[in-house]
Order: structure tokens, then C-alpha cells, then sequence
């Protein structure tokens, strides 16, 4: 192999076998590294008579290592295909538990829960449960000097927030591996009011569904995989015995769970490559995940740590801040609880004979602007990238955003400027557009007179052009449609269609193109849904992707009839039509397999999770603010409820502590500060992600206020994180000048 | 008109006297051979009646009707084991009340149960076990599902001759090596089994696992039955010997004795029934002795290249590992994509190429999957439809309710007994205002619309002059004399369903234009509702048995299938998919072979479930046994040795290979099969691969 490695990445291309962890800063070039030692070993027959695993996060990454290194290997003039696996943690899960299921007594036929399905069915019976225990459950709202219209919005909160607390809370039992009986017996003697009793009794409700259906949540497909490892030797050997090798990615992120599973993969033949970023570390406050497993690891005796520090991603300034800013968290944090939250890990940029050499900037590309409100900064930033759109055609531009629900207003400024865009959420427009049109078609074609349906399915199926559409959607939102599609005189009489509708030339194409087409899909309403929506996917010329998803519609279709034995096509268009649901969470794979790659010409707009992994050349990290980042104890914190009683403001962090002393007999002082402290050092590492994502301009920016909703106006200040490095940026941009 | 080979002549030039014992590989002519020797009894003056061919299945029944039995005088005695099972019960009920003293409904008959009947009754058993003791509530899976495990364990014992008393202990001792063996688990498996069977005795309703183990256990056993037996039969011809169960065996055990002459055929590599019960080396040690044993070698349904590799491979997965085999010339393995849709596209295209421009005709390929979902099923027909190429579902049998006027007759029912308190959805209503009126689908959701405002749900009066004229009833006389026939039939006492279905035809569907060619579905509608009354007629804790029914249907059940069905399908014309084991049940032998979805698990089918585990219920299996994992894997991949061995014997020329690494479902397949044939090809064309 003819490649120039770096410091670092050469001693890790060593590697031969045992314990490894490789600590590395952002853009340090790990799938790279990992790929090309893999091949390596692949090539040196290491893996034999095993295969190399690799076990990453997210699909967008499997389908990325895999493609690396089958196009390695190919180039080596090996067989592309052969002597590794790369897979998601869920998917290993799942082949370990589908070789057995019948071990833990789950029939192999058993049906994936997937997490939409999951969510809304724990919804349901929390809905159910607060239900029969309306007083206990309402006595935790802190409804002293509230009128009474507010009172009423407090109690609709608190049971949203309630049906997301028993969602974290079951996902949590099941992590921890707390089993139903004991944990029943543990809150047993637990005084009301008591919301992790509560929460246990709703778990109940759905391990029972979740048995006498036979279906399976992806927790306890993971649980599943761990404890059959735990308990069968032969199994354990037989995956012992396939991979040789073991590389984990993202170790930061790693659960408890999987950690134990990779240990017991690696047990017989010692070779686990961990590679990870303590820095990175973004998941641990709504999942189990914890960063001290990584951190531990590296620490233990047989672990050998080789780091990789040199990082050709950003340019100097870039580097530079993201090194001020672990330095500051280290020495200055506020809180001193909350220094611990970066690990002392600077990035250095690659030598001067690099062939890949970090960028050059002219001048100084750091940039920080704080704005009245939200709306104004959004306005900012949508109005800034697209100048630079403009002005730097060959550059790729994003807009960071903290959570999935602020991007609308930012789409809104992109799309009044007509600048392309494209998110990378979990469910973004364009993935979610085949289900939402299938939807819409069923919809119309399981009602087929209503007028307002067969208006939203074609303002969905026909690509009308600005200001376009308007007279026909006018037309057909009033017709008696029955007329239209199946005159009773058996034609339809043209002279009542309005002159300017026939003028536009829009009936012609209406009458030409897409009238037959709805016909023809009417007249298929008598046979098997699964087969129209194939149809429709046929006749509409689906794309490999809508394909895809339209396939997995139509054969779900007949297990949603089937365990819904009174639902109708309606009812299935519902489903369809709702954002989240499952086909989304199917969408979202396939289209994740095709990976991402930053495009010039768009800007990309990402959560600051989301955008893990990737990078641009132009990055702007929104709404740096004290409720979304924040740094000290009076900050707004997301957990906390303020329309619950003190003791109770934070139920998820009380209800955990209180697991922890039943079980552990540890008291813990206030879990509330504590939740807080952990939120506290989670965001610091996740502006850190947002920092290092930048290659050669960043802008920071933060809001004074927002409005919410109903449309009240929230103050809020710019986080303190904002405040120290736009003073930090205020200095060195003073220098650069000078 | 056949040109029989030296090696077939010479075993239909033995006296007719012999008694043979044929053993063969797949394709060799022995069913040829069977049905010649059956047409030189008949010429020898054999009475047909006196002649019992044993046959696998019915799929096989059909394909000697056709070839046979019209140059037959008299009636032909040609059954599977269960149909000659039954049959047999049936003659003989009389002196089986005097053996099972448990069968307290002493009728004159027995009444065999259907398959959604028996499923129904022992899910019933399920819920009173699980209600009273909690059984089986540590179970991941449905009360359906378990309903399905526990009848097929009840009839797999049966079939192996294994007391039903036994199989909970069994199934714990064979779990102890696997699952973490709990016995109270299948003590409650007893409890529920037992439950199950007495009930059903108690009022003499059979079903198949009764059936066997009344028969086999039973019946066979008593002298004066086994007298009778012989004097019906002189000549015993039997047909796939190796995928015949011990309950078979022990049949041909006692008729070979005092057979006049016999023509048993065993395919020395067949035994793909083995998940249904079939026990190849016990049914050969059982009439060993009885027969002069013979062998051919030949087989005529592959290219020799083809049939060696076929053992190559399947020797190679029974070691595990498959060594690379110059065999690139006529496998081929280029589709191997991430989606499952990819992979659809693309076999789609390999076939319009194979018909359109290499010239295969679309009958001489199979498509072979794990399963043959809808979503395959649709988008071939389409995309292959498109180029006017036909495909045929051979494992495809539709819910009754996907029949347009089956599902009016069920709609109708539900509006005419609102007792059942089931309420038809729009769609279904709006279908079969349709169908029976005649009209468009938007207007007939509009009467749908109106019909589900009144309660209960009806065909409202309509008066209205304005609303009328926008349904534009031409046919109102039509609605008329529906909504009236519905009332008055209403006001009288509700009838059996079977009979008001029959009623609602005759009076209501049968002057639609396309009532004739819907005539047998809803034919099998009636006749399915009349068992499922029969069955449950005895039982008398079922509150509405006529509800029961229409909720079986609703729920997805599908149609009784009927002899014309399995015809239909086994001549059906166009490009055939079909699953590995169809394809072997019925014989079928195709030139290209497109084996899709190789990645999937699906082509090593679980055995060993929650509560099942068919190799301890197997008659070699000592009762103390444990079954270890290196035993269950051992299983496993024979079978799948033995699977692909017959298919790869049942291919004349070629096998396309198609893969996707995801499911349908977007869950990674890892299935074993890919990984050897990835081996087998490994010098070929394996690094081609993308």
C-alpha cells in the first residue's frame, strides 16, 4: 500500500492483535485508518480462519467502511467482499438472537418493535394508566398560584411528559437488565407519590403485550443478544470462533451492554480495536451510553492507547479554538463539578509534507453575532449562507440547530430565498415525501368523494411550478367528483369548467395526464391494498429509494390487517400520513445507506448530534443560548419541569437515583443537580462536535429571546460558552489584524 | 409414449408377483415406472379398488389423475397417509368407539376438524390455562402462534408413533441441553395438550394429529381391523417411500405381508420432508425384508455436470465447508445488491432477458425463494406482465376475503347480523355496494358513507330526490330489493352462516355478470363455514360459532382449498415461483433455476421453537436424550444439504443466484446458504462480485 500515514495512524497500521484503544481528536481520520488496517490484516491472512468485525453506530457508517474497504481490497487485488463484516450493534444483536431465540423462550417468528411502534404503544397504556390514577398522578403538579386555564395546560404537559419519562425510564430497566419481578418487589414498599412506581407498573402493562404478541423492542433484541451470550457457551464460542478480530467505532458511545458483548466476542482470541473520542461524547444523557467505558478501558493494564492527534480537518483558527475551548472547560470552568468534561486532548495539525495539508485561510475565519431573538438570528443565518452560497460555489455550507424543531423556522428563510437546502434529521421532507404521498393517495382512494383529500393528494403527486395549480385546486376542491370521474351521462360536461381554469391550460394536463391516472387507481380499490400500493410505486415511476420504501409499505401492510383485523385503507393512510412513523424509521435506513456527502451548491442543515462524523467547509453553530447550552446551575435545563413540584422537578433523574438506592443502598445527594451537572458537561462536548465539524469558516451565533408556540416571548441570554469565546474570537481577531 | 431405458425395463419385466423395494436418485423414472406398474396390474385384471397407491400429497394425486386415471374402469384408490387415515376411521368408527371409551358423543361419524377449528379449540385451551394457572405467560409469542406450535406437536408424536402422554417430558429433557430447561413450562404444555385432546375426543371430533394417533395407535393395532385391511387390498404401490412417516411405515408393515405384489420407490436422496415427519430410515428398517430391494442410477431431470456438483455441495455443507467447484459455466451469481427492491428490479430484468432474448421459455424457469411474499409476487407480475410474460404463485393460496364476492358475503353478513357486533369497514361495505349495485367506487362510497350513519349499520331508505339523482340510481329497484331482502331476512330467526351465505348467493350475487367465475370461491366460503359449524357444533361452551367464522375470515383465514385450485396451480403456464419445498412436493423439474433471496435464513427454516422441538418427537429419539447444539446444527444443515441436492438435481441447465444484504423488512440477512455457495464459486466468479 502506497499511503502516506500520519503520526499515530502508522502505529495503529502495527497493530497485529491484543487490546487496543485508540483515542482520537475530530478528523483524525479513524474510518480511514481502521479501513486500511483491516485490509491489511485481511491481506496478511491475519483474520483467518475468523473474519474481522466491525461494529459501528449508525447505517450511513457501515455502508461507508464497507464500501472503503471492499474498494482496498479490490484495489489489492483481493476478493472485495470477504474476511470481514461490518455492522450496527442492533444488527449484530440480531443475528446472535435470531440463531436462538427459542433459548430465551421468544418464538422465532417474533415481530420487531420497531421504535415508533414502540413509543406510541407505551403511550397508549401511560395514557391509560394516568387515566385510572388521575389524583395521585395530578398531585405532583405544582398548581399553587396557577389559574385555571393554566392549570389545565400544566396537566396536558405533564402527561406528555410523563409518556416520554416511561419510554426513558423502560428502556432504562431494560439496559440495566433490571428484571421484572425484582423491580416490581423493589418499588413495592415505595410511598406515593411515586413516579418510578409508576413507571414500573406501565412497564407491566407492556412486557405483557410485548409477550402475548410476541414482539420485541431493539432493547431487548440487545438484552436478548447479551444475556444468550451470558448463558450459552456454544453460542458464545461460535461467535468467539468467527471473528478474530473485533474494531468497535465510536467507543465513546458505548452502552454498557454492548461493551459487555464485545468483551465476551474478544474473550478467546484478545484482539479488540476500540476507537473513540471521550470528547465526543453526545449520547450519554438520553441513552445508557457512557463515556467512562471508553476512558476506563484505556486505562486498564492489557489496553495499549495509541492516540491520534494530528488532524487535517480545519484550518489553524479552527484548531485553535477548539483547543482554547478544552483548555478553558479544563482550567475555567464555572462549575468545577463540570471540568472534567473534556478530556486534555488538543488537536495538532498534520506536518507541512502532508499530502493532505489542513486548509489555509487568508484571514481570520472565526466569527461570533448574538441577535434579539430567534427569529432574527435565524434570519441571519439563512440570509449569510446563502451569500456565501453564492460567493463560494465550491464550498460545502452548514447550519447547525440544537434540536429537530427549531429547523422549521430556518427552512422557512431558505425557502422565501429560494436557497437549496437539504436536512439531515431523522426525518427529513424528502425521506419522508413517499409515505406522506402514499398516504395522501390511499387516503383520497378510501374516501374517494371527499373533495379536500384528492386536493391534498395532488397538491402532493403534481409538481406545480410557483403560482401554478392555484385555478385547478380551486376547481377540484368544489366539483361533485363522482361527476367529474364518472359522469352519469358518460361524459362530462366541459362547459362547467371555469374559463380561466381552461385558459391556464392546467385542465388540459389535468384531463390528459393525471384524471386516467386517479381513475385507474380508484378502480383498483377492490383488490388487495398491498397491490395497489405496488401499483401506484409502478405507475408513478418510484426511484430506487421510493421504491424501496413503497415495497416495505405494501408488505406491512398485510401484518398491520392483520393484527388490526377492523382496520381499513383510511386507517392505513393514517399511518402513512403520520410524520413518524415506521415507514419513516425505514426510510431513514435506506436512504442512510446511500451515506452522506456535503454537496456545494445546498446548504445542509443538521442537528448538532446529526452532524457527528461530518464536516464542511462552512459551518454555522445556531443558538449558542443559556436554555440550549447551558454552562451554569441557573441556566434552563431541558429535564426539568418547572410546572412540577420542587422534589419532583427533574422525575427522570429522581426516579433513576432512587432505582440506584434501592438497589445499591447509594444515596446520592440532590439528583437533580447531579442530572444537571451531566447535562451541564454533555453540551460543552457538543459544541465541541459543532466546533470541529468547521474546515475553514465558522460563525457562532446566539438569541436573547424567543417565542414559543402560543406565542408568549421566553428570555433567555447567550450561553456562557458564547460569551468567553466570542471574547476569545474579539482577541484573536485583534491580533490577525495586527 | 416413453422410451424406457435397460435399467427401467428391467424392472417392469418382473413378474407382477414381486414385491420390490426401488431405490433411485431424484429424476431417475421411478414414478414414471410406479404408474406403468399400476397400468400393468390393471391389465392383468386387477380390480383398481384392490390396488392402494400411497402418495405424498395431493399435488401428487393429481398428476397420476391426469396421466392415469382415465384409462381406468373402476375407482381409483389413490390417497395421501392422512386421507387414507381418515377414510379408514370413517369405515371402521363403529369398532373405534369400543377402543376409546373417552369418546362420549357416540354418533355414528366422526367429524374431522379443519385447520382453523382445531387452532380455534386449542387457542381456547391456551386462554383457560393461561387464565386459571398463568400457563405459558413467560412465552414471547402469540396465543395463535402457540395455537399452531401445539397442534402441529400433538399431530408430529402421532405421526411418530410417540404417546402423547409423553411429549412434555420429552420436550423437557431434549430442552435441557439448549434452552434453559424449565419443567414447569412443559408441564403446562401437558396440561394444555391433554386438555386439548380429551375435549376433542370426548365429542369425536378429530384432527389430524387425532386422526394419526387413532389410526396408528389405535386402530392398527386391533386384530379384526387388521383382517379387514388385508381383505381390501391386494397390491401396495407407494411413491416417495423416503419422505413417508413411521405411522406409514407401520401401514405398509402390516399390508406387505399378505400384498399379492408391491412397487415401493425410494429416492436414496430425497428425505426434504423430514420437517413434516417423515423418517426415511425408519419407514426402510420397518419393511426390511418384506421386499426384494433394486437400483438405478440414472436420473434424466439434470445435466451429469449438475448432478455432481449437486453432491459436491451438498456434502460440502454437511462438513461445513463447500470447496470452490469449477462451476461457473452454468451458475451464476451476479445480482448481489443492499435492497431487497434492487433485487427484485434486477431478477425481473434477468427473466425478461432469459424469455425475451435467450429464448427460454418463460415454463422452463423456476423462481425459487424462502418465501414468495406479496411484495415479490406483485412486483414480478407487473414488471414481467408488462412484457407479456406470465408467472405463476405455486405457494400462494389468497384470504378468502381477497375474492370480491366472498368478501360481499361476509360484509353482508355482518350488516344482517348485527349481534355479532362486527362492524365492516368502509372499504369493505363500499366494495360490495360495488359489486352488487354495480356501480362506480366513488359513489359507492358515498352509499357506504350513508349505510355506516344508521345504527346498527343498513342500507338506509332513500328518499331523498336530490340524493338520488347524485347517486343516480338507475338501478334502484336493485338497492331496493337488497336492502329489503336484508330486513326481512333480519326479522326472522338468523340462520347456520353456511346457509345464509348459500341464501345470499343464490338470492343476491349469483345474476352478476362475474358470478360464475366466483362461483367456487364462494363455493369453498360455504363449505369451509359447514366444517367450521360441524367442528364447533359439539362444543358447546362457543357462544356464536357463526360470529367465530366471519371473525376467522376477517382475520385473514384462508379459503379451503379445493382439488381445482391444486390443479390450477400445478399447470398454471408462465414462469413459476415457488418456495424449496414446493418445488420438490411437486415435482417439478425446470431448465433455469433462479434461486432468489439467498441470504436469507429462510432457507434453513427453524425446527426448534419456543415450545417445539420435532427431533424429540421423532421415533429414534430416546426419551432421555438431550438434544445438544452440535445435534440441532448437525440437523440443520442436513436438511439443507438434502434441499439443495434435490433442487440442484431438479435443474436442467442452469441456477441464477440473486441476493440483497437487507431484508424487505431493512434488517440484515446473514443467512448460511450464501456463505456456501460464495465458497463453491470462490475460483469462479466469486471476486466479480460487487
Amino acid at each position: 500500500m502506497n499511503i502516506k500515514l500520519r503520526e499515530g495512524q502508522k502505529q495503529v497500521m502495527e497493530y497485529e492483535g491484543g487490546y487496543m484503544a485508540v483515542p482520537s481528536v475530530p478528523g483524525a481520520g479513524k474510518t480511514f485508518t481502521l479501513a486500511q488496517l483491516a485490509t491489511k490484516l485481511i491481506g496478511e491472512g491475519r483474520h483467518l480462519p475468523g473474519k474481522i468485525l466491525i461494529v459501528t453506530y449508525m447505517n450511513s457508517a457501515v455502508a461507508n467502511f464497507r464500501q472503503r474497504i471492499s474498494e482496498n481490497l479490490s484495489k489489492a487485488g483481493l476478493n472485495p467482499v470477504q474476511g470481514y463484516d461490518v455492522m450496527t450493534l442492533h444488527s449484530l444483536a440480531m443475528k446472535i438472537l435470531r440463531d436462538k431465540p427459542e433459548r430465551l423462550l421468544v418464538s422465532p417468528e417474533y415481530e420487531i418493535l420497531d421504535e415508533v411502534r414502540q413509543v406510541s404503544l407505551i403511550k397508549d397504556i401511560t395514557l391509560k394508566w394516568i387515566g385510572e390514577n388521575e389524583k395521585i398522578f395530578n398531585s405532583l403538579l405544582d398548581n399553587k398560584k396557577v389559574s385555571y386555564f393554566q392549570m389545565q395546560r400544566r396537566t396536558k404537559r405533564w402527561r406528555m411528559e410523563f409518556s416520554k419519562m416511561v419510554v426513558h425510564m423502560i428502556s432504562y430497566f431494560k439496559c440495566m437488565g433490571y428484571e421484572e419481578d425484582k423491580l416490581k418487589e423493589l418499588v413495592g414498599g415505595m410511598q406515593e407519590p411515586c413516579p418510578l412506581r409508576w413507571c414500573v407498573a406501565v412497564y407491566q402493562e407492556y412486557l405483557n403485550f410485548q409477550r402475548s404478541s410476541g414482539h420485541l423492542d431493539f432493547d431487548d433484541i440487545l438484552r436478548g443478544a447479551l444475556i444468550l451470550l451470558r448463558e450459552n457457551p456454544d453460542l458464545l464460542k461460535k461467535y468467539q470462533d468467527a471473528y478474530t478480530y473485533i474494531f468497535e467505532d465510536e467507543s465513546q458511545d458505548s452502552t454498557p451492554i454492548q461493551q459487555e458483548i464485545l468483551l465476551m466476542l474478544s474473550q478467546e482470541h484478545g484482539n479488540l480495536l476500540r476507537v473513540g473520542d471521550s470528547n465526543q461524547a453526545i449520547m450519554s444523557t438520553f441513552t445508557v451510553s457512557d463515556p467512562k467505558l471508553f476512558q476506563n478501558f484505556c486505562r486498564e493494564e492489557d489496553t495499549k492507547v495509541q492516540s491520534i492527534l494530528v488532524a487535517s480537518r480545519s484550518c489553524e483558527h479552527i484548531i485553535n479554538m477548539a483547543n482554547y475551548f478544552v483548555q478553558w472547560a479544563i482550567n475555567c470552568h464555572p462549575s468545577k463539578a463540570c471540568r472534567d468534561a473534556l478530556e486534555e486532548q488538543y488537536i495538532k495539525p498534520v506536518g507541512k509534507d502532508d499530502p493532505f495539508p489542513n486548509p489555509r485561510v487568508p484571514y481570520y475565519s472565526v466569527a461570533c453575532r448574538c441577535f434579539s431573538t430567534l427569529e432574527r438570528e435565524m434570519k441571519f443565518v439563512a440570509d449569510n449562507a446563502t451569500r456565501m452560497l453564492h460567493e463560494y460555489p465550491d464550498k460545502t455550507i452548514a447550519v447547525l440547530v440544537p434540536y429537530t424543531y427549531r429547523i422549521g423556522m430556518l427552512v422557512e428563510f431558505l425557502e422565501n430565498k429560494g436557497t437549496p437546502y437539504r436536512e439531515i434529521t431523522r426525518y427529513p421532507k424528502e425521506r419522508t415525501y413517499t409515505s406522506r404521498l402514499l398516504g395522501a393517495l390511499l387516503d383520497y382512494l378510501a374516501c374517494p368523494y371527499d373533495n379536500r383529500r384528492l386536493v391534498e393528494a395532488v397538491e402532493l403527486l403534481i409538481p406545480f411550478e410557483d403560482g401554478e395549480g392555484e385555478e385547478l385546486i380551486d376547481y377540484l376542491s368544489k366539483i361533485h367528483l363522482e361527476e367529474m370521474f364518472y359522469p352519469l351521462t358518460g361524459k362530462f360536461h366541459s362547459d362547467k369548467i371555469p374559463k380561466a381554469l381552461k385558459e391556464s391550460g392546467e385542465w388540459e394536463i389535468w384531463e390528459r395526464d393525471w384524471q386516467p391516472l386517479f381513475q385507474e387507481f380508484l378502480e383498483f380499490t377492490g383488490d388487495m391494498p398491498e397491490y395497489l400500493v405496488l401499483h401506484i410505486a409502478q405507475r408513478l415511476n418510484f426511484d430506487r429509494e421510493q421504491m424501496a420504501i413503497a415495497q416495505k409499505i405494501a408488505s406491512d401492510m398485510r401484518y398491520l390487517m392483520s393484527v388490526n383485523p377492523g382496520w381499513s385503507l383510511m386507517d392505513l393512510a393514517q399511518e402513512l400520513k403520520e410524520i413518524q412513523n415506521s415507514f419513516n424509521f425505514f426510510a431513514s435506513l435506506v436512504y442512510d445507506m446511500q451515506g452522506y456527502q456535503p454537496k456545494p451548491g445546498e446548504v445542509t442543515i443538521s442537528t448538532y448530534h446529526k452532524a457527528k462524523g461530518l464536516e464542511w467547509d462552512i459551518v454555522f453553530l445556531t443558538s449558542i443560548s443559556s436554555g440550549d447550552f447551558p454552562a451554569t446551575m441557573k441556566d434552563g435545563f431541558q429535564g426539568d419541569h418547572y410546572f412540577l413540584t420542587e422534589e419532583y422537578r427533574n422525575p427522570i433523574a429522581v426516579a433513576k437515583a432512587q432505582l440506584r438506592e434501592l438497589t445499591d443502598g447509594v444515596k446520592l445527594g440532590n439528583p437533580m443537580i447531579q442530572a444537571r451537572i451531566d447535562t451541564i458537561c454533555e453540551k460543552i462536548r457538543l459544541l465541541y462536535v459543532g466546533i470541529t465539524r468547521a474546515k475553514e469558516n465558522l460563525v457562532l451565533t446566539a438569541h436573547n429571546a424567543f417565542s414559543t408556540e402560543t406565542g408568549y416571548i421566553i428570555r433567555t441570554s447567550p450561553s456562557l460558552y458564547f460569551r468567553v469565546l466570542s471574547e476569545y474570537v474579539a482577541e484573536e481577531h485583534k491580533q490577525n489584524l495586527a | 409414449v416413453v422410451n424406457w431405458d435397460k435399467e427401467q425395463q428391467q424392472i417392469l419385466s418382473l413378474p407382477l408377483e414381486s414385491k420390490i423395494l426401488l431405490k433411485g436418485p431424484v429424476g431417475c423414472g421411478k414414478t414414471s415406472i410406479l404408474k406403468k406398474r399400476y397400468l400393468q396390474y390393471i391389465e392383468s385384471g386387477i380390480d383398481s379398488e384392490k390396488i392402494l397407491v400411497l402418495v405424498m400429497n395431493r399435488p401428487q394425486s393429481l398428476l397420476w389423475h391426469q396421466e392415469i386415471d382415465e384409462w381406468i374402469p373402476g375407482r381409483v384408490v389413490r390417497t395421501s397417509y392422512f386421507g387414507f387415515a381418515q377414510s379408514q376411521l370413517t369405515k371402521c368408527w363403529p369398532l373405534v368407539l369400543e377402543l376409546y371409551p373417552e369418546i362420549k358423543r357416540r354418533h355414528i361419524q366422526p367429524v374431522f376438524l379443519t385447520f382453523e377449528v382445531s387452532q380455534f379449540l386449542m387457542a381456547a385451551s391456551i386462554k383457560k390455562y393461561a387464565h386459571a394457572i398463568g400457563a405459558l405467560s413467560q412465552v414471547w409469542a402469540s396465543t395463535d402462534r402457540m395455537a399452531i406450535e401445539l397442534t402441529g406437536i400433538l399431530a408430529r408424536a402421532a405421526l411418530a408413533g410417540v404417546p402423547y402422554s409423553q411429549i412434555g417430558d420429552r420436550l423437557f429433557k431434549g430442552s435441557m441441553g439448549t434452552v434453559k430447561a424449565d419443567y414447569e413450562l412443559f408441564k403446562q404444555v401437558d396440561l394444555i395438550l391433554q386438555d386439548y385432546r380429551l375435549r376433542c375426543l370426548e365429542k369425536g371430533c378429530l384432527d389430524y394429529g387425532l386422526v394419526a394417533e387413532i389410526y396408528n395407535m389405535g386402530l392398527l393395532k386391533e386384530p379384526q381391523y387388521e383382517k379387514f385391511l388385508r381383505a381390501q387390498f391386494t397390491v401396495v404401490l407407494v411413491d416417495n417411500l423416503e419422505e413417508m412417516t413411521v405411522a406409514a411405515a407401520n401401514l405398509l408393515s402390516k399390508i406387505l405381508p399378505y400384498a399379492k405384489g408391491a412397487l415401493l420407490c425410494f429416492c436414496h436422496d430425497g428425505g426434504y420432508s423430514r420437517f413434516y415427519g417423515a423418517q426415511p430410515d425408519y419407514v426402510i428398517d420397518t419393511i426390511d425384508g418384506m421386499c426384494e430391494e433394486r437400483k438405478m442410477v440414472n436420473a434424466y431431470t439434470c445435466c451429469p455436470e449438475i448432478f455432481r456438483f449437486a453432491d459436491h455441495f451438498a456434502e460440502g455443507v454437511l462438513a461445513k465447508k463447500v470447496s470452490p467447484y469449477p462451476c461457473n459455466h452454468w451458475v451464476e451469481w451476479e445480482i448481489d445488491v443492499d435492497l431487497r427492491s434492487d433485487m427484485l428490479d434486477l431478477v425481473a430484468k434477468k427473466l425478461i432477458s432469459l424469455v425475451n432474448e435467450e429464448g427460454v421459455p418463460a415454463d422452463e424457469i423456476a423462481v425459487i425463494a424462502p418465501f414468495v411474499d406479496p411484495v415479490m409476487e406483485g412486483t414480478m407480475s407487473s414488471a414481467l406482465g408488462d412484457m407479456g410474460i406470465g408467472i405463476t404463485n405455486s405457494t400462494r393460496r389468497p384470504r378468502a376475503k381477497d375474492n370480491p364476492f366472498v368478501k360481499a358475503l361476509v360484509t353482508l353478513a355482518c350488516l344482517a347480523h348485527p349481534g355479532f357486533g362486527i362492524l365492516p369497514t368502509m372499504n369493505d361495505i363500499s366494495d360490495t355496494v360495488s359489486l352488487c349495485l354495480g356501480m362506480d367506487p366513488i359513489r359507492s362510497a358515498m352509499v357506504a358513507r350513508v349505510i355506516m350513519q344508521q345504527k346498527p349499520y343498513m342500507f338506509p331508505n332513500i328518499d331523498d330526490v336530490l340524493w338520488r339523482e347524485r347517486i343516480g340510481f338507475s338501478n334502484s329497484e336493485r338497492y331496493e330489493y337488497i336492502r329489503n331482502w336484508l330486513l326481512k331476512y333480519m326479522e326472522g330467526e338468523p340462520e347456520p352462516i353456511d346457509i345464509f351465505f348459500r341464501r345470499v348467493f343464490i338470492e343476491i350475487l349469483i345474476s352478476l355478470p362475474a358470478a360464475h367465475e366466483n362461483l367456487m370461491a364462494c363455493q369453498q366460503l360455504m363449505d369451509s363455514a359447514a366444517s367450521f359449524l360441524e367442528g364447533l357444533e359439539p362444543f358447546d361452551e362457543f357462544e356464536n360459532p357463526n360470529r367465530e367464522f366471519v371473525n376467522t375470515i376477517l382475520q385473514g383465514s384462508k379459503g379451503a382449498e379445493g382439488i381445482i385450485d391444486v390443479k390450477n396451480a400445478l399447470n398454471a403456464p408462465g414462469i413459476l415461483f415457488t418456495t424449496p419445498l414446493h418445488y420438490l412436493m411437486t415435482t417439478r423439474n425446470r431448465r433455469v433455476q433462479v434461486w432468489c433471496d439467498i441470504r436469507s435464513g429462510g432457507w434453513v427454516p427453524r425446527e426448534v421453537k419456543t415450545i417445539s422441538n420435532p427431533y424429540v418427537l421423532s421415533a429414534d429419539w430416546q426419551p432421555s436424550q438431550t438434544m445438544t447444539p452440535e445435534l440441532e446444527e448437525w440437523e440443520a444443515l442436513n436438511k439443507l444439504a438434502v434441499v439443495v441436492r434435490c433442487l440442484l438435481r431438479r435443474c436442467q441447465e442452469r441456477v441464477i443466484l440473486a441476493s440483497s444484504r437487507y431484508s424487505s423488512q431493512g434488517y440484515e440477512d446473514d443467512g448460511i446458504l450464501a456463505e456456501f455457495w460464495l465458497q463453491a464459486l470462490q475460483q469462479g466468479m466469486g471476486s466479480e462480485l460487487k
